[in-house]
């Protein structure tokens, strides 16, 4: 392999897949970044066998070629070159890089040892707009589970069907529902939970200016490809539960809020929690048009009044604010609606002017 | 208990525990121990040879049998103890059954020599394999004799599964130490055959007989703990903190003069010394408590040595709070040394001396206005004690110094090559001191404790010792005048001098250097401070939308519903869903990084080795530790004198500064005697 190349495009490689390399050290060469001279092309490569990435950047090839370079090592390497006209060469399993007069040589892992990342060629393809998913992502995500045990919640569960483009996270605590109008001529059917971990590296990677992304799928697979990247991801396995089911199709109270003034209220009242080792627990009393929120600590006490637009009951219900700063700082809409019956059961939350996403919190039932 | 000998009705019978009463040569000991204690025996001596097996006599002073009714005890369910089962609520005798002396009789050569106190002549009464052999009038001191020969001579399986001759007996001397622990107004001895291995002097002082079984240089180091609450009464005996042993082994639990185990007590006893040893030591405890007999329930082992109590719980944190009350006042600060205890070191030599505070700070010790720290405290605050007079300082550092009427501690023992203190004047006056040599280590077994005792309990070791105990000179117990009622506390006398290897505060009250783990103690500080907010917690609770099933095992499912309602108040709410299998609908709110379902399983699992369910913040330990840890300073951090200050300050002010969470100690002591017994000053 004999490559020349500019700073950059090494950089845009290397830190496009970084994210997939393998933090376990059960098999070395997972810790690596596989690099692929072809083509007029550097091809960038690295798994953690849940999630693989794969990217392209332009290259001047004399020597097509293949290593797997330690990515800890190569990435800080990169990171630290001097931006001039770079050469790769390999030698047996050694890499020179060589730069201005200076150069520098790597020791590489066996390339055969490294898994192949499958295509999907040939399986189910949609395609989707890049500008909707990436919001359907913001609004959903912060919902998932952290919590491995129950694998089902650690990610979001994305579904195709008919015209409809459903995407739903929830830790059991709460949930966050997101759907969206496309087309689909072709009646592809999907539905599959993705690893909270491949959203976040899919939402990071897409790029504003791009339009399109193209999904593929299988049973237990699902990969997207959008500019020069392709990224695959194992799907979770297990039941989604039937969200439909939890979603109450009635209310006992609506509170029509400002979104920021809320948004203001909830905080400032969560100031007074002591530290970050504790939920930080709020209390809403509803009373005619009046809304207080309420917290006390150690520390003191705070009384947020906002005066509302209410119809139905008077409540009190208490929330780990959270949950509700989580959901009220990926709304853009200027009002909220808040939908509540009792202080058990679960409190909906929607924009006032999208009826296309909603949101569920669990209160917490105070001693 | 001198009601008449009849049989038992066989349903009352049936109901009591049957079981193998004899099972080695130790069992017979205690039978008929037991059966001498329920006659009012004052007196009982015991002679074993070899291992029991060979002969086991038991000589008491009791009220002896009426010869007629000799010949019935020895039938099976005949006692003078109890006429009907409900008799077991008011028991007052340690045997019900009547089943020990025909038990015993079927295994061995057994002769009784009983005279009834008021008769001039006695009975002598001979069996063999449970068949009577001879009975006749015999001359012979009052009380009864009873003598057990070829122990299993009938049953060689049984004789074959015995162990050495050294283990049983160590189990008949074990055994009837614990029996003069509960009893130390009888006056027991032990001979094998002709040395005296046990003695007790039977004038119904705990701490005499505790000496005797426990040897007298550990009895001497005990704490003495009386706690009452409601109709529950607890004395007895208990270490100080580093004086620990590595099994249950010295733990003595006696329930109304009954010698009993108790998962329950243990539990409480462990609770009591929570973090104030460490892990996996236990403590030497011989607990004495007096509770209503209708409280606990007797009848629910054969050899009668577990009880179950009524209030499991409460009893427990009973247990807990008398001891941490003893062990906190106690002011377990650990010395320097680590030579066990020489003998003039446990003298108290307790002067009421005047000393010197030096009043760098000015420090207030009046108790109403309490001590001044941090920024402002430091600014001139007159002391207004009344007890202190301002003189002239003659220290180094001229300010004032008060005068403080305290309790001189004892001096510590030494080992010289542990730790050579240099001191080398350094200009501004103060000292600079190093520590040479190897470094300091306690171990739980071997360091010694300097604690201000109750004296009562010394001079009463003095008093009592029996004849075999070492002889202690009276004059090492002098008495203390008692403190007038200030209520002290000793870690407000500390002033910081400075920092060595940062990571250790050196800190004097004129009286002692006092070295302080600066890690441990801040440790101490933050996880009291955290263990607290959590128990304010309220048991809110997280409900779930989507509920996590959860399926239990038929022990783990008998747990939770017992516990149900304690359940609910900590947060959990459940739902049961269908064969043991429950759903989990919310979860406590403050649940630190833990899943419910998590917490829940350990809850009872918890349940079902201790028997008493956990509260939250037991549940939440391991994550308390090490927030604790994480907020806290760390060896090699710089400190200036005024953070030293506030960490002592903080420090005095938790339930326990003398150990850090896991049990290691927070500081170690160096009195001024022993620099000038070092230094060749005295
Ligand atoms: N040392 C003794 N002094 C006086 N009476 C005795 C003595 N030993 C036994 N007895 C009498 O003999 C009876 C039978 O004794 P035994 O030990 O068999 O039964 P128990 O003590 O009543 O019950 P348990 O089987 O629970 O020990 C006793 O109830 C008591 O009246
Ligand atoms: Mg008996």
């Amino acid at each position: 392999m004999k490559v020349n190349c500019s700073k950059d495009s090494l950089l845009t490689g290397v830190n496009t897949v970084l994210k997939a390399v393998s933090s376990k050290n059960t098999l070395p060469v997972l810790q690596g970044i596989l690099v692929k001279a072809e083509d007029q092309h550097l091809i960038f490569e690295a798994t953690d066998l849940e999630m693989g990435i794969r990217c392209m950047v332009p290259a001047h090839i004399e020597k097509e070629g293949v290593t797997v370079l330690p990515a800890r090592i190569f990435s800080d390497l990169v990171r630290k070159l001097p931006e001039a006209p770079i050469e790769l060469e390999l030698e047996n399993d050694i890499l020179k890089i060589n730069y201005y007069e200076s150069n520098l040589s790597l020791r590489g892992f066996d390339p055969d040892e490294f898994p192949l990342l499958p295509d999907l060629n040939g399986e189910e393809t949609f395609v989707l707009p890049v500008d909707i998913f990436k919001n359907m992502i913001r609004q959903t995500i912060f919902a998932c589970s952290t919590e491995e045990s129950r694998p089902v919640f650690t990610g979001c569960l994305l579904q195709i069907e008919e015209s409809n483009l459903r995407v739903i996270a929830t830790d059991t605590h709460r949930l966050a529902y997101r759907i969206a109008e496309i087309s689909n001529p072709e009646n592809c059917k999907f539905q599959g939970i993705i690893p909270a971990k491949t959203l976040n590296e899919i939402y990071r990677l897409l790029r504003d200016d791009e339009e399109n992304l193209t999904i593929r799928f299988n049973e237990a697979q699902i990969l997207f490809q959008f500019g020069s990247v392709v990224l695959l991801s194992r799907l979770i396995e297990g039941q989604f539960p039937n969200y439909k089911q939890v979603i109450p199709q009635s209310c006992q109270t609506k509170l029509f809020l400002n979104t920021r003034l809320f948004q203001d209220s909830v905080e400032r009242a969560s100031l007074l929690a002591r530290d970050g080792n504790h939920p930080n627990i709020i209390k809403l009393s509803v009373e005619s048009e009046r809304l207080s929120i309420d917290q006390s600590s150690d520390l003191g006490e705070i009384s947020e009044i906002m005066n509302i637009k209410k119809e139905g009951n008077d409540v009190n219900i208490a929330f780990n604010s959270k949950y509700l700063l989580d959901v009220l700082k990926v709304i853009e809409s200027e009002e909220v609606l808040v939908e509540m019956s009792g202080s058990y059961s679960p409190g909906v939350i929607r924009p006032l002017d999208d009826p296309n996403y909603l949101y569920l919190a669990l209160p917490v039932r105070t001693s | 208990m001198t009601r008449n000998i009849q049989i038992l009705d066989i349903q009352a019978a049936n109901q009591i525990a049957a079981g193998e009463v004899v099972e080695r040569p130790v069992s017979v000991v205690k039978e008929l121990i037991e059966n001498s204690l329920d006659a009012g025996a004052t007196k009982i001596e015991v002679v074993v040879e070899g291992s029991g097996v060979e002969l086991i006599r038991v000589q008491d002073n009791g009220v002896g049998i009426p010869a007629q009714e000799l010949p019935i005890s020895l039938q099976r369910h005949a006692t003078s103890k109890i006429r009907s089962i409900e008799d077991l609520n008011t028991l007052g005798t340690l045997g019900f059954r009547g089943e020990a002396l025909p038990s015993i009789a079927s295994v061995s050569k057994m002769e009784i020599l009983t005279r009834p106190q008021k008769e001039i002549s006695g009975a002598h009464l001979i069996f063999e394999g449970g068949k009577e052999i001879e009975f006749l009038e015999t001359g012979c001191p009052p009380g009864t004799t009873v003598i057990v020969k070829d122990l299993f001579y009938n049953t060689p399986a049984r004789r074959k599964f015995l162990k050495s001759k050294n283990r049983e007996f160590g189990l008949i001397s074990e055994c009837i130490g614990k029996l003069a622990l509960a009893r130390p107004d009888v006056a027991f001895t032990l001979r094998h055959p002709k040395t005296i291995v046990l003695q007790t002097p039977g004038r119904g002082q705990l701490i005499d007989s505790v000496g005797a079984v426990l040897g007298h240089n550990t009895a001497r180091r005990l704490l003495e703990i009386s706690y009452q609450k409601g109709d529950w009464e607890l004395t007895g005996f208990i270490s100080p903190p580093d004086l620990v042993r590595s099994s249950r082994q010295s733990e003595y639990l006696i329930v109304n003069g009954r010698i009993i185990r108790s998962s329950v007590i243990s539990r409480g006893i462990l609770e009591g010394y929570h973090t104030l040893i460490p892990n996996k030591y236990y403590p030497i405890t011989v607990l004495k408590l007096k509770m209503p007999p209708n409280q606990y329930d007797v009848n629910v082992h054969p050899t009668k040595m577990e009880i179950r109590f009524h209030e499991e719980k409460k009893l427990s944190e009973f247990i807990a709070e008398g001891i941490r009350q003893v062990l906190m006042a106690s002011h377990p600060i650990t010395p320097f040394s680590k030579e066990s205890p020489h003998r003039e070191s446990l003298a108290r030599e307790a002067n009421f001396t005047s000393k010197k505070i030096n009043s760098q700070k000015k420090m207030n010790y009046s108790k109403e206005v309490g001590f001044s720290w941090g920024l402002a405290g430091i600014k001139a605050q007159e002391p207004q004690d009344i007890n202190r007079t301002l003189e002239p300082n003659d220290s180094l550092i001229t300010q004032d110094s008060i005068e403080l009427p305290i309790l001189q501690k004892s001096n510590l023992v030494h080992t010289p090559q542990e730790s050579k203190l240099d001191s080398k004047p350094i200009e501004n006056g103060s000292h600079l001191l190093v520590f040479e040599g190897n470094p300091v280590q306690i171990t739980p077994e071997t360091n010694t404790v300097q604690i201000p005792k109750d004296t009562n309990l010394a001079n009463r070791i003095q008093e009592n010792s029996s004849p075999e105990a070492d002889n202690l000179n009276p004059q090492e117990y002098v008495s203390i005048i008692q403190e007038e009622d200030i209520e002290y506390n000793p870690l407000l006398r500390l002033c910081p001098i400075g920092q060595i290897f940062q990571t250790y505060i050196l800190a004097t009250d004129e009286e002692n250097l006092v070295v302080i783990d600066q890690h441990a103690a801040h440790e101490r500080i933050n996880y009291e401070k955290l263990f607290q907010e959590h128990q304010k917690k309220p048991g809110d609770s997280q409900m779930l939308l989507i509920p996590t099933p959860i399926e239990l095992s038929p022990g783990e499912e008998e747990a939770l519903l017992e516990y149900i309602l304690v359940l609910n108040e900590m947060g959990f709410i459940l739902e049961h869903f269908g064969t043991r299998t429950y759903l989990l609908r919310g979860i406590p709110a403050y649940s630190g990084p833990y899943a419910g379902e998590t917490l829940l399983r350990e809850f009872l699992d918890h349940v079902l080795t201790n028997q008493i369910p956990p509260r939250m913040e037991e549940l939440l330990e391991e994550w308390i530790y090490l927030l604790a840890c994480k907020d806290s300073i760390k060896a090699k951090d710089n400190l200036n004198p005024l953070e030293m200050e506030q960490l002592i300050f903080q420090l005095s002010k938790t339930n326990n500064p003398y150990t850090c969470p896991h049990g290691r100690p927070t500081m170690i002591q160096l009195s001024k005697k022993e620099f000038e017994r070092r230094f060749y000053r005295s």
